[in-house]
C-alpha cells in the first residue's frame, strides 16, 4: 500500500515538475468566427484592415484565419496594427506565407500593447505579391456580427468581418485554475456525484485495507 | 459469503484500480471520442439514420447506452458537443458517462479472466488482479485517450472463455464464437487480422476451421454491409471503397521494402506468413494446447507482427491485452510478465509522436490551456519525434523477441 502511494505521489510530482516551466500561454481575450464563413484569395496590393475594440488591459497577438489553398505559397503579407486615431503605426512586419497552415489562425505577435482596455485598434494586412495561383485567402464572417469593430477592402467599408482573434500571455498555473473553477461552477451537481463515487471508493480501500492487516495480527 | 485474507487483497487492489478509473474519467479525453458521440447525438436527439455511419458495432452500443444515460446526459445537455467540440458545457459530466460503459465492459472482462482463472495458483492470481487493475495500456486507452476498447476486448475474452470450457467442437458453441468476433469486426475492423488464428483453433482448413471462418465473415459482412447495400440501393460492398481508400486496416501495408522495380514486400504480411509456416511444421504439437491458449497464441503472435511492423494508433496495443494475459499466466519463467513492464516506457515514448493530441492535450477537459503545452518542449538534444521513433524501435524490438520467445517455447515437443 505503502509502496503504491509512493509511486503515486511521485508520478504527481514529476508531472508537475514538468509542467512547472511553462510559465505563459496564449489566451484568447476575444475571437470574431462564425460557422458560416467564406474565404477570399488576398492578391497583390489588397489591404484588408478591420478595427477593434480591446476589452483586455493588454494583448500582445492578433490571430487571423488563413486558408493556404492547399499549397505552399510564396506570397509575403505585411501586417500592421495601431491604436486608431494614431497617425504611424505600432507596430509592423513581413511574412512570408509559405509557413501559413491551412484553415487556422496565423498569430501575429509583436510588443505588448498595456493600458488597452476600451480603447479602439486597427490591423492590416497587405499582399506584397499574391496571385491568382500564389496567394493565400483570409476568412470573411457572411454578415457584420462584430458590431465593435469595421472591416475595409482597399479603404472601401465592407458589411462583414476579417476572422480574427486577440490573444493575450497569461501564466499558465493563473489559466488551468481559473478554467477548471469555471468547470466547477457550471456543473456542481455532477461533481459532489463524483465526489461521493470516489470517497465511497477510497472507503471500501480503506476497509478492505484495514480488516485484512487485522486478520494477519490474528 | 466470508472472505480470505488473499481474496481481501485482490479486492483492495481491484478497488484502487476502480478509484484510479474514477479519477481519470471526467478529466481526459481525445478529440476522438467527441467526435463519435457528435455522431451519436445526431442519431439519437437529431432523427438522423444510424445506417448514415460507418462501423455500425460502435454507434449502436454507443447508441443503446447514449439512450440508457439520457437521464443524466440528455439531448439539450448533448447537443453542447456539435456547438463546442473541445469545450462544451457539462463536458466533464458528459465525459463520465459516455466512459461508464467502458468500465462496465472492463469489468465484464474482468470477471471472465477471474472465471477462467480461478483455479490457478495465489501467486498467478495476484499478478493477474495487478494487471487487470493498472494495466498503464488500458488506462490510457480507455480513461485517458477515452476510446472503447473494452468492447473488443469483453468480446475477446468472452471467445476465449467460450474456448476454454469448450471439450468437443460441436455447432452452437462454434456459431457463438463467430457470432462474437462477427461483432468485434463490427467494433473494430482490425481484428480481421486474427481471423486466421480463430481457424487454427478448429483445425485450420478443416471443416470446422472454414465455417468459423465463413461465420464470422459472412455475419460480419452481413450486419455491416447489408443494411448499408439495402440503404444505398447502389453501392455493392461499400466496405470495399473504404478499405481501399485508406481506412486503418491498410497501414499493414505501408511498412514494406521495394526489392525492385516497385515490387514490395509487406514486412506484416512476411512475419504473419512465417508464423502460419511454423504452424504447418508445428499443428501436431499445437494440437495438444488447450483452445484457449491456441487462440491466444496465434493472436498475440498476429498482433504483436501488427505493432511490430506498421504504425499503430497508441490505443491499439490494448487490443491484444487478454490474448497476452492468458499466455503471461501459461509462462512457467514469468518472462512475459516481466518483460510487459520494461516495454511499456518505450510504448508510452512512441505516443509522443503525436505531440500534444496524445499527451497534455488529453487534459482538455480540465482546461484549455493544456492543448498548447508542446511535449516537445521538455525534450533536450533531439526533436521529440526522433525519442518517440526511438521509443517505437525499442518496442518494435520487445514485439519481435516476444514472437521469437513463443515461437520456441510453443515448437519444444515436451
Amino acid at each position: 500500500m505503502a509502496k503504491i502511494i509512493k509511486t503515486f505521489f511521485i508520478l504527481i510530482f514529476l508531472f508537475f515538475i514538468t509542467v512547472m516551466p511553462v510559465k505563459a500561454l496564449m489566451a484568447d481575450v476575444f475571437e470574431v468566427n462564425q460557422e458560416k464563413t467564406t474565404s477570399v484569395k488576398i492578391l497583390k496590393g489588397e489591404v484588408y484592415k478591420q478595427s477593434f475594440l480591446s476589452t483586455s488591459d493588454s494583448f500582445g497577438i492578433v490571430g487571423v484565419k488563413f486558408s493556404n489553398n492547399n499549397k505552399i505559397n510564396n506570397d509575403v503579407l505585411t501586417f500592421r496594427i495601431k491604436e486608431e486615431g494614431e497617425e504611424s503605426w505600432f507596430y509592423e512586419n513581413q511574412y512570408k506565407t509559405d509557413q501559413f497552415q491551412n484553415n487556422s489562425f496565423f498569430t501575429f505577435g509583436f510588443p505588448i500593447i498595456n493600458n488597452a482596455q476600451g480603447k479602439y485598434f486597427i490591423f492590416e494586412i497587405e499582399s506584397l505579391s499574391g496571385g491568382e495561383d500564389d496567394s493565400v485567402s483570409v476568412f470573411l464572417t457572411s454578415n457584420d456580427i462584430y458590431r465593435e469593430g469595421q472591416l475595409w477592402k482597399d479603404n472601401q467599408e465592407e458589411e462583414k468581418d476579417l476572422v480574427f482573434k486577440v490573444v493575450k500571455e497569461e501564466p499558465a498555473k493563473k489559466l488551468i485554475i481559473q478554467d477548471f473553477q469555471l468547470r466547477l461552477k457550471e456543473d456542481t451537481g455532477f461533481f459532489i456525484f463524483w465526489l461521493f463515487l470516489t470517497i465511497f471508493t477510497i472507503l471500501a480501500i480503506v476497509f478492505l485495507a484495514k480488516n485484512r492487516q487485522n486478520e494477519k495480527r490474528e | 459469503m466470508k472472505l480470505t485474507v488473499f481474496q481481501k487483497k485482490l479486492f483492495f487492489w481491484l478497488f484502487l484500480g476502480l478509484l484510479v478509473r474514477f479519477l481519470l474519467m471526467p478529466f481526459f479525453a481525445h478529440g476522438d471520442i467527441i467526435a463519435v458521440h457528435r455522431r451519436v447525438e445526431q442519431i439519437a436527439c437529431q432523427g438522423r439514420s444510424l445506417l448514415d455511419f460507418g462501423a455500425l458495432g460502435v454507434h449502436g452500443l454507443e447508441l443503446v447506452f447514449t439512450k440508457i444515460s439520457s437521464f443524466f446526459v440528455p439531448c439539450s445537455m448533448l447537443s453542447g458537443i456539435q456547438e463546442s467540440f473541445y469545450n462544451a458545457p457539462f463536458l466533464n459530466r458528459m465525459l463520465f458517462f459516455f466512459k461508464l460503459p467502458y468500465l462496465l465492459f472492463e469489468l465484464g472482462y474482468w470477471a471472465l479472466i477471474w472465471l477462467i482463472f480461478k483455479k490457478e495458483a495465489e501467486e498467478k492470481k495476484r499478478r493477474i488482479a495487478f494487471f487487470l487493475a493498472f494495466n498503464p495500456v488500458i488506462l490510457y486507452s480507455v480513461y485517458i485517450f477515452g476510446r472503447f476498447e473494452t468492447y473488443p476486448i469483453f468480446f475477446s475474452t468472452l471467445i476465449l472463455f467460450l474456448l476454454n470450457k469448450m471439450k468437443k467442437v460441436k455447432f452452437g458453441p462454434v456459431l457463438l464464437i463467430s457470432l462474437m468476433m462477427a461483432f468485434i469486426l463490427d467494433i473494430r475492423q482490425s481484428y480481421l487480422f486474427i481471423l486466421p488464428a480463430l481457424a487454427i483453433v478448429f483445425g485450420g482448413l478443416s471443416l470446422w476451421g472454414i465455417l468459423t471462418l465463413v461465420f464470422s465473415g459472412g455475419i460480419f459482412l452481413a450486419s455491416g454491409m447489408l443494411p448499408k447495400l439495402l440503404a444505398s440501393g447502389s453501392k455493392f460492398f461499400p466496405i470495399a471503397g473504404s478499405l481501399e481508400s485508406g481506412m486503418h486496416t491498410n497501414y499493414i501495408f505501408q511498412g514494406a521494402i521495394d526489392i525492385s522495380q516497385g515490387r514490395l514486400i509487406y514486412f506484416f504480411l512476411l512475419l504473419v506468413g512465417i508464423i502460419l509456416i511454423w504452424w504447418l511444421e508445428k499443428r501436431k504439437i499445437l494440437a495438444k494446447l488447450n483452445r484457449m491458449e491456441l487462440f491466444s497464441l496465434f493472436a498475440v503472435l498476429i498482433f504483436l507482427s501488427y505493432y511490430a511492423t506498421s504504425i499503430f494508433h497508441p490505443q491499439y496495443l490494448s487490443w491484444v491485452m487478454p490474448f497476452f494475459l492468458v499466455l503471461m499466466v501459461k509462462d512457467e519463467k514469468g518472462f512475459l510478465w516481466r518483460s510487459f513492464w520494461w516495454s511499456l516506457p518505450f510504448y508510452f515514448l512512441f505516443v509522443l509522436s503525436w505531440g500534444n493530441a496524445t499527451t497534455f492535450g488529453t487534459l482538455f477537459p480540465v482546461s484549455l490551456a493544456f492543448k498548447q503545452i508542446e511535449p516537445g518542449w521538455f525534450f533536450p538534444i533531439y526533436p521529440m519525434i526522433k525519442w518517440a521513433n526511438i521509443g517505437l524501435s525499442v518496442f518494435a524490438a520487445f514485439c519481435l523477441y516476444w514472437i521469437f520467445y513463443l515461437l520456441r517455447k510453443y515448437g519444444q515437443d515436451n
